[in-house]
């Protein structure tokens, strides 16, 4: 019984995440378009609906009813199975985000944190072990697809993804130092009472650097603009997906921009203060009304989310594609030492000014 | 004429190179171009089933085939658009006028439009202006056939498109044909 409704619990908390996920995968294929069209002087998707509003809803239904293809030469087995490792990982990784303050409520005689679906000691690690998983859909599906393009897409892929994920966690690893834990609940709880105390600038080493190395590496990660190499339109069609249709490249499709939302919660849970306001407490609670204050909480944590977000489109709006040896240069020569450096400097900060 | 060859300055990377470097400073200015385009955004685009745009007076479109006033067909069937045309769209099967041995007509006129490359050459190569260039241009068909015209479609064609037409030439004052520039490959008419 207690076993039962507490899983109960656990699946309505889960519903609830992939129901806003999805949501907001749908709503950002809408955006992207329309910022990027608005930054180019154009206007976007403007016939289906009012200013084309229905538009994700019009793409859904096409990519659903479209023929779903295996070209002849595919490796069934893997061709099927890539776009599900591609889209788990990029979905399961919300369970350890904090979306709003770490509170627990009395349900049926269980205590329950409504706002993270399991606070788990590792949370940040497990996000990045199953980012890396994310890496081996893309892999597979371009090996599996019989085709020189996805292959090259694959390839490229592999080693994009592995040079960029050292990054990644390197720049985490800062602020790992300086919380003292890898529970994302933990790292953001450290960062309360304003702005001052958010990672990025936080005493008694700001994590400047690392935040900007874990943005240009999580750009790279999920494969967007201006490291799209993967799926680069103009030189390989459209990468590891080329030969996909239908629901299965629909599924490369929601992992790609739910990977997006994923490293836009670490970005802002690491180093923006997750739902901490940038001042202390919320605004809400000094009136009095403590009740109601973790709706300022989650409102603050969408809000740097989104502002993640837009930056990956003003960036895609912006940047030209790099080349391959510019790119694993970048990444092996610049990213990497400056994580190092800025890993150095953290230790020798925090032994001698600990929190 | 003795130039002094001056060096070319040399590339010096400074400080504020390096500065601009760590700063991304050259990615800034381009993100503030993009984001003055989306604050001020004023879109270039008309949104074209709805909205269409004004076509320039020598527009070229859709070639039509020409009628008088009195419904008789304008093309003597003299090939000269055959030989004119570039691509080998027009195909002209002329005959006599049955009855009038020195009157000639076309007896079948094919355009096969896929291959069109509306220059017009055949427009100006025609001695009676029994061509006209049309400003229809939503053409799309899902067969490609349908693009393949006959002496009646094209008629029809003209007949839309030059609901106004002139007399025939025999029927003109003298004058009129005389100052009518749009013959302007006929000898002036005795009359």
């Amino acid at each position: 019984m207690e076993i039962g409704l507490r899983l109960a619990v656990s699946l309505a908390q889960i519903a609830a995440v992939m129901g806003v996920v999805m949501l907001t995968v749908m709503v950002l294929t809408l955006a992207e378009r329309k910022v990027l069209g608005w930054m180019q002087d154009r206007m976007g998707p403007m016939e289906v609906g009012p200013y084309g509003v229905l538009q994700p809803i019009a793409d859904g239904l096409k990519l659903f009813f479209k023929e779903d293809i295996i070209p002849a030469g595919a490796n069934k087995f893997l061709f099927t199975l890539a776009p599900i490792l591609a889209l788990v990982p990029a979905m399961i990784g919300f369970a350890v985000i904090p979306f709003g303050p770490s509170m627990t409520i009395e349900l049926f005689g269980m205590q329950i944190k409504p706002f993270v679906i399991s606070d788990i000691n590792i949370g940040i690690l497990y996000i990045l072990a199953f980012a890396s998983i994310g890496a081996y859909g893309i892999i597979l599906g371009g090996w599996s697809s019989n085709s020189k393009y996805s292959l090259l897409g694959g390839l490229r892929s592999a080693a994009q993804v592995i040079s960029y994920e050292l990054c990644v966690g390197l720049a985490i690893v800062g602020v790992i130092l300086l919380s003292g834990s890898l529970s994302l609940v933990k790292i953001t709880e450290a960062q309360a009472g304003g702005f001052w105390n958010w990672f990025i600038i936080a005493m008694p080493f700001p994590q400047i650097f690392a935040f900007v190395v874990y943005v240009i590496s999580a750009v790279a990660e999920t494969n967007r603009v201006p490291f799209d190499l993967p799926e680069a339109e103009s030189e390989l069609v459209a990468g590891f997906f080329t030969e996909y249709s239908g629901m299965r490249f629909a599924f490369f499709f929601i992992a790609e921009y739910a990977n997006m939302i994923l490293v836009s919660c670490v970005a802002a849970a690491l180093f923006l203060g997750g739902w901490n306001a940038p001042y202390p407490g919320t605004i809400l609670g000094h009136i009095g009304l403590d009740s109601i204050a973790w709706m300022e909480n989650v409102v603050w944590f969408a809000a740097k989310v989104y502002f993640f977000l837009f930056l990956f489109f003003w960036l895609r709006a912006t940047l030209p594609r790099l080349r391959y040896d510019q790119l694993m240069r970048f990444g092996w020569k610049v990213m990497l030492p400056i994580a190092l450096g800025n890993i150095v400097l953290t230790a020798i900060a925090a032994y001698f000014f600990p929190r | 004429m003795n130039v002094a060859i001056t060096a070319q300055p040399k590339r010096k990377s400074s400080f504020s190179d390096w500065l601009k470097t760590l700063t991304f400073y050259e990615l800034l200015i381009g993100m503030k171009a993009t984001l003055k385009h989306l604050l001020n955004y004023k879109p270039i685009t008309l949104q074209y089933p709805h909205e269409k745009r004004l076509l320039p007076d020598n527009y070229r479109g859709m070639l039509a085939l020409l009628r008088y006033d009195d419904g008789t067909e304008k093309c003597v069937g003299c090939d000269l658009c055959e030989a004119a045309c570039p691509s080998r769209v027009i195909r002209v099967v002329s005959g006599e006028v049955p009855g009038e041995p020195t009157k000639r007509y076309s007896k079948e006129y094919y355009m096969d439009m896929t291959r069109c490359l509306f220059c017009g050459l055949c427009v100006d190569a025609c001695p009676v202006d029994a061509l006209g260039m049309t400003r229809e241009f939503e053409w799309a068909v899902y067969d490609k056939r349908q693009l393949h015209l006959n002496k009646q479609q094209l008629l029809a064609i003209g007949d839309r498109s030059y609901p106004v037409r002139e007399k025939r030439l025999e029927l003109q004052h003298p004058n009129v044909a005389f100052f009518n520039v749009t013959f302007k490959h006929l000898p002036q008419k005795e009359n």
